[in-house]
């Protein structure tokens, strides 16, 4: 377990713990205590993603700005030296009822996404370096491994896009020299490729980058269309056919072999940066998709970046859904505030 | 990871040892925060020792004398153990679980602001693009654990302290954003590092025309009312209502005692030197002399430091010189404070209310305003944009920096470690 999921775990549970506790108290100053700590370890979550601006907001707003404001009220509004709430059943089973709603929309914005996109890390390859690779070997069955990684360890200037797209309707010099049955070899070659790495591109500043999954955890193939292979998506539906765990197997072996080869996904120390997928993705960039428009982009200098047209309202709420029931939360406690006070009048 | 725990520099000299990556990130994080703990519990050690002085000889009395020497160097050290003996006590009406915690909530919303804190050029823990603003949005949570020390005290002369500290700090917690945003107006940056770089005096003839409080007249008055702003933040007086001896006995820390009740002061006075230092650093040079050939040289050794893979030694001695210089501005602005303290008579609750919504709030709104509306009255009147710069001769921006990982840069993220600077903006013209 690396330190970032162990730290990504306490502050989990942290925000966890806290947000029990403040459900469990009955001083409502206690309620804030336990509200700063989880909303405290909701930032150090945003802190972790490297999203500082939205931590930072949290901690000023929710934390220094609401729940001062909600521990002020109660020292000024509170009968006795330590106010309680006192809760019926019904509120019990109301509050539960609204409670698991919520959790319900929450358990459904999260699975509606696929994570797994998002946990990429990145090898960079050199289109040339590959295609030469490619096309000196694409014939040898057998030496589809020592292609990927010549080709990965070629970390250099121009990177490699969707090749498939490249060379059906986008071709170069390279590729106009290949005959059809060497074409033929190149596309068994690269649903190889893909079907291993998961490989996709996104447009990085005019530049493509050729990305690939980590070794553990990631789907099945047959999800490439998300990514712009409407064109052949009976090719991706026999994959499919072939059969996942056989691809699994296959690249979880590739992978194992690449790294035994010294080969490195995304260094945990420089490239993770500000720019942890995850972490953007909660700013409402997604790295799995391009947000901007549909159909084909133009990068220049023969660069295609195929898109699926994802609308940006498909990026990430869960921010604002977790900033939401902070606020629905400080509501109520406001609204129980206001009551305690009123029994505590009707009471003198 | 990067970003979280350490500046990058020293994890890469530990993964050159021969530690694997993930623990030499570990290991460098420790010795980051060994560094700032330290510096956490000297600096307020320091500043004791300081005030007891000063407001000894402002009082015309000696301070104290007798430990450690003639000028009482150690003092702070046998208040320190003097309270490790003391006896823990909490009253028994008190709510024992918020009592206890209250301590660790101040110190520890004051420790986490040190992390965005440079203390020379690059040397900073965290290196946030929104260094300014994260360390504000900490700082305001130190608010929090004073009223929860007044509250949880079940004392009326706690509580009292405690009110007033929320309603100090809830109506201060304004113009100080703004007065800090207003030499940002001037950078267009909300890193410390670029706020501090970007005020280099090399170039000007004049010394000290580079720092950003001669830069025009809204932010030369912004850094005072800054300074008065921060030292109501800070509680201190005449602003510290919130302890005010002579009407709540203690305030909020009436029932504290011994390490407990230190840990209040420890706090006290890491945030005057943390408000300090954001004070010099955003209006007062930061860690610039003010000297233009002397900037030069040591920010030319910095830069050469920064571009080069290895250690260098003219690097890092212009950087322990930064320090020097950025500690000496925050010390003198705390001297001021303490000499504040003892000269001003505590203003009442409703002053300093008044002070703040009727006075401060309205002025720094009118600076924020005067700031931005500065560049164009300038250049429509004298056709410049600095006033002793005309238009077009050198125009100062901060460089133009490449970020290392292009996926952050497309999202209009940037990381401050490890980045290349491909040009300055006055060699593009």
């Amino acid at each position: 377990m690396s330190g970032e999921v162990l730290l990504f775990r306490l502050f989990a549970a942290i925000v966890c713990g806290g947000a029990i506790a403040v459900v469990f108290s009955q001083s409502i100053v206690r309620m804030a205590f336990w509200l700063v700590i989880s909303l405290g370890s909701v930032a150090g979550l945003f802190f972790l993603l490297s999203a500082d601006f939205v931590a930072a907001t949290q901690l000023l707003i929710y934390v220094g700005g609401t729940v001062v404001l909600l521990v002020f009220g109660v020292m000024l509004t509170a009968s006795g030296p330590y106010l309680k709430i006192p809760t019926s059943p019904s509120q019990v089973v109301l509050a539960g009822g609204v409670g698991m709603l919520l959790l319900s929309l929450f358990v459904w914005s999260v699975s509606s996404v696929d994570w797994d996109r998002q946990s990429i890390r990145r090898v960079r390859i050199s289109a040339e370096k590959f295609e030469a690779a490619v096309g000196a070997l694409a014939s040898q069955e057998e030496s589809l491994r020592s292609i990927l990684l010549s080709a990965a360890e070629m970390d250099k200037d121009m990177f490699a896009d969707d090749f498939h797209h490249r060379i059906h309707h986008h071709p170069t010099d390279a590729t106009k020299s290949l005959d059809a049955t060497k074409l033929k070899e190149w596309e068994t070659v690269f649903h190889k490729v893909e079907l291993i790495s998961h490989a996709y591109s996104v447009q990085d500043h005019g530049e493509s980058s050729f990305y690939v999954y980590d070794a553990n955890g990631h789907d099945d193939a047959g999800d490439h269309d998300e990514f712009g292979h409407g064109h052949e998506e009976g090719e991706h539906g026999n994959h499919n056919e072939h059969g996942e765990h056989a691809a699994e197997s296959e690249s979880s072996q590739l992978l194992a072999f690449w790294k035994s080869h010294g080969l490195r996904f995304a260094p945990d120390a420089v490239n993770t940066g500000t720019s942890r997928p995850l972490g953007l993705s909660l700013l409402g960039y997604r790295t799995d998709r391009d947000l901007a428009e549909s159909g084909l982009k133009t990068l220049g200098d023969g660069f295609y970046l195929a898109s699926s047209g994802n609308s940006l309202s498909t990026g990430y709420l869960l921010p604002f859904e977790i900033v939401s029931i902070h606020l629905l939360v400080v509501l109520i406690g406001a609204a129980y505030l206001a009551r305690a006070k009123r029994r505590a009048d009707s009471a003198q | 990871m990067s970003l979280i725990l350490a500046d990058a520099s020293l994890a890469g000299f530990f993964t050159e040892q021969g530690l694997s990556e993930s623990w030499a990130f570990a290991v460098a994080g420790v010795i980051h925060a060994v560094l700032l703990i330290h510096f956490f519990a000297v600096v307020p050690a320091v500043f004791i020792w300081l005030e007891r002085k000063v407001a000894g000889r402002i009082q015309d009395r000696m301070g104290p004398t007798r430990v450690g020497g003639r000028f009482g160097w150690l003092q702070a050290l046998a208040d320190g153990v003097k309270l490790v003996q003391k006896e823990d006590l909490i009253p028994p009406s008190a709510d024992a679980m918020l009592f206890r915690m209250a301590p660790y909530m101040v110190c520890v919303a004051s420790f986490a602001a040190f992390m965005f804190l440079p203390f020379s050029d690059g040397w900073v823990a965290v290196a946030a693009d929104v260094g300014l603003f994260a360390l504000v949005a900490i700082l305001s949570l130190e608010v929090f654990g004073i009223i929860l020390a007044g509250y949880s005290s079940a004392s009326k002369w706690s509580l009292f302290g405690g009110m007033r500290e929320a309603a100090q700090m809830v109506s201060y917690e304004i113009p100080l954003a703004i007065c800090a945003v207003i030499p940002i107006v001037a950078v267009g940056s909300l890193n410390l590092g670029e706020i501090g770089r970007f005020q280099s005096c090399d170039g000007y003839a004049v010394p000290f025309v580079g720092w950003l409080i001669f830069h025009d007249p809204f932010t030369f008055i912004a850094f005072f009312v800054y300074f008065v702003v921060a030292t109501a933040s800070c509680k201190r007086a005449p602003f510290d209502l919130a302890e005010a001896e002579s009407e709540l006995v203690g305030g909020f820390h009436t029932e504290y005692s011994g390490m407990r009740w230190s840990f209040f002061f420890m706090a006290e006075y890491a945030s005057m030197y943390l408000v300090s230092a954001v004070a010099a650093i955003l209006f007062l040079g930061a860690w610039h002399t003010g000297l233009g050939p002397v900037d030069a040289i040591l920010q030319g050794a910095r830069d050469k430091s920064a571009a080069g893979s290895g250690f260098d030694a003219f690097g890092y001695l212009a950087n322990v010189v930064g320090f020097g210089v950025l500690f000496s501005k925050a010390s003198l602005l705390v001297f001021v404070q303490i000499w504040v303290r003892w000269t001003l008579p505590r203003l009442r609750i409703d002053q300093v209310i008044i002070t703040c919504l009727k006075y401060l709030v309205p002025i720094a709104c009118f600076l924020f305003l005067g700031a931005i509306l500065w560049p164009m009255l300038l250049k429509s009147a004298t056709g410049r944009t600095h006033w002793l710069r005309p238009l077009g001769d050198d125009v100062r921006a901060i460089p133009v920096v490449q970020p290392l990982n292009p996926t952050a840069e497309s999202a209009g993220l940037s990381s401050d470690a490890g980045r290349t600077v491909v040009m300055a903006a006055g060699e593009e013209q």
